[in-house]
């Protein structure tokens, strides 16, 4: 199981590089959203089982370790705002750049 | 417990909030801005005498064990930090008193937003956790944002977008770092991470390497370290000037601090700390900042490369790994950020007489206003390392450290580099200041002398400080034994715990 996890943030982050190191603005964002999402699942699974959390042994033994799950949907939370925040500049950047080309909206001449 | 850590936190957000509510009244939110700032002033010069004569003050929220709550720390850096953020947010906050342009931002939440600017600084200096310390670094990227995008036209966009989108990578990578590092040791308190990292390195050295390095990448986006340094020379002169000139020298010296963590608690022994890499970026970084500042036109994107140039000084120090050099580059950290600061802000005032931002178009300032020639002319020589002044000291130190450590190459990175950040200086000198006005030039404005008090007022910190070195140096080579000493952090935080 934590080797097909593994694979699939594998998968995930290299499909997400990959739509980053695109030009076109339509692609780096939803790169930049799966490497959020590829991350998330990072944390669930590099999280050890039943660790340190619970002061309770044997708790510990038939319970996950929640905090990594905290930990996840706190950086989803977070991570999304931040994706949402550069997707309205995008938005706006591209609109009134008339482009959706990264180095067509993000460099100036003139005003 | 150190209950008074929590005074910064809940002043400026409580100020924040206030502000948005009287954001269209002006005057209250000046006068709101004005308190909450040197209400934080005053503690953090508190703080600075606190945690020399009691040493780390630590509050475990809540009372929770370190292991299960969130720890808040400060030391001797920690209130450095606070305190230079502050006075750059003063100082701007004195920019934006003197009526030289229209001011159409401060209608854009422009305080509230400064002021969630400073919740980041005090949440990344006082936090004793790796995640809290990822929550109040986006804090402060979604109020940078908010700055660099204040106004909505194209410029601002495309500097927004520039940086919010080098600064979601950076965090993203610090986030990686986290999950990997808390599967490790169990937890992302940073003194249990320290503490715990020992037994993992000697089963797994690999696996805690490529974490390490994972953080040092992302907080060296924060710091404007050269790969991915590039967020400040493509923003920092679009947004309005008041904002140009704090924003810079915040986000770099935070991004620092967390630096300066990561090497102390983290590489601790037996883990090395990769010190020809960040030596060779360092390299890097201040080649690209001075060389690619000779290269620009506009006046305030030539300081912004020098704030490049700046960073990798501060790096350089980081990178000897030994006491003298974090020493060196603290005090380095203080001075130059003071100083280009101050940089920045005459010089934006210069444009805002000018009328433009090229320096071709500009000239004969010296014949003009003579007293802002002046004040320029102090920081540039303190810049370049003159003799009285405040970066003189922090060159010697850094040349010092190096030369202890037997690396002369790197003392002659340091003359070398100082004697070519002249250039791009004499070059603003030259074109802006003592050059006659061009006859296609706009006509100039003439200043007042509000005009200068931004300026002056950086400029006259670096002085008193240049005055009482012997204290700043004290208080910088002791700041550095705090940062490196690792078992001694480790004891403070968790003995709290057992204390109660």
């Amino acid at each position: 199981m934590l080797l097909l996890l593994s694979c699939l943030v594998g998968l995930l982050s290299g499909t997400a590089i990959y739509l980053i190191l695109h030009r076109n603005l339509r692609r780096v964002l939803p790169g930049a959203l799966l490497l959020l999402l590829a991350i998330c699942l990072l944390i669930i699974t590099a999280g050890a089982p039943g660790w340190g959390s619970l002061n309770n042994a044997r708790l510990a033994l038939l319970a996950a370790d929640p905090l990594p799950q905290i930990l996840a949907i706190t950086a989803l939370a977070v991570g999304l705002g931040m994706v949402l925040t550069v997707l309205a500049l995008a938005w706006r950047g591209a609109r009134l750049a008339d482009s959706d080309d990264i180095d067509r909206v993000t460099t100036m001449d003139g005003s | 417990m150190d209950n008074h850590l929590v005074v910064p936190v809940l002043t400026v957000l409580f100020s924040a909030v206030l502000t948005t509510l009287f954001s269209r009244q002006r005057i209250v939110s000046r006068w709101l801005f004005l308190l909450c700032c040197l209400t934080n002033l005053v503690y953090g010069a508190w703080l600075l005498v606190q945690v020399v004569t009691d040493g780390r003050q630590v509050l475990l929220v809540g009372g929770w064990p370190a292991s299960l709550g969130v720890a808040l720390v400060a030391d001797r850096l920690s209130a450095l930090v606070l305190v230079l953020a502050v006075l750059l947010l003063l100082a701007a906050f004195l920019f934006n008193l003197t009526p030289l342009d229209r001011r159409q931002h401060e209608q854009f939440f422009f305080y509230p937003l400064l002021l969630l600017l400073l919740l980041g600084v005090c949440g990344v200096v006082l936090t004793g956790d790796l995640f809290n310390l990822f929550i109040w670094y986006e804090v402060q990227v979604l109020a940078a944002v908010g700055l660099l995008t204040l106004g909505g036209g194209r410029r601002q966009m495309a500097g927004g977008l520039f940086y919010s989108m080098i600064n979601l990578l950076g965090s993203l990578g610090f986030l990686a770092a986290c999950g990997l590092l808390y599967g490790l040791v169990g937890s992302l308190n940073m003194a249990l991470v320290s503490d715990r990292l020992e037994a993992v390195y000697t089963t797994s050295p690999e696996l805690v390497a490529a974490v390490a390095s994972l953080l040092l990448l992302s907080l060296g986006t924060r710091a404007a370290i050269v790969p991915l340094s590039f967020w400040g020379t493509r923003t920092l002169h679009m947004p309005p000037v008041a904002v140009g000139m704090l924003l810079g020298g915040i986000l770099t010296s935070t991004g620092f601090y967390g630096l300066y963590r990561v090497v102390g608690l983290i590489y601790r022994e037996p883990l090395p700390v990769p010190s020809g890499a960040l030596l060779l970026l360092a390299a890097l970084t201040m080649l690209v900042g001075v060389l690619g500042a000779l290269g620009q036109s506009h006046i305030r994107q030539i300081i912004a490369f020098l704030l490049l140039a700046q960073a990798g000084y501060v790096l350089l120090g980081l990178g000897l790994a030994s006491e003298s050099g974090v020493a060196a580059s603290v005090l380095f950290l203080l001075h130059d950020t003071l100083l280009l600061s101050a940089l920045m802000g005459l010089c934006g005032t210069v444009e805002l007489l000018s009328k433009t931002g090229d320096i071709r178009q500009m000239g004969g300032v010296v014949a003009r206003e003579p007293g802002l020639a002046l004040v320029w002319f102090v920081a540039f020589v303190s810049l370049v390392g003159v003799l009285p002044l405040g970066g003189f000291f922090a060159r010697l130190a850094l040349l010092q450290a190096a030369l202890s450590v037997e690396r002369y190459l790197v003392a002659l990175l340091v003359v070398g580099i100082t004697l070519l950040s002249l250039l791009p200086l004499l070059k603003i000198w030259h074109e802006v200041f003592w050059k006659e006005l061009p006859t296609d030039a706009p006509v100039p404005r003439r200043a007042a002398f509000p005009h200068l008090v931004p300026g002056l007022f950086l400029v006259a910190i670096v002085l008193l400080s240049s005055l009482g070195m012997t204290y700043v140096v004290e208080y910088s080579t002791r700041a550095a034994q705090q940062i490196l000493d690792a078992p001694a952090y480790v004891a403070d935080v968790l003995g709290s715990a057992a204390g109660e």
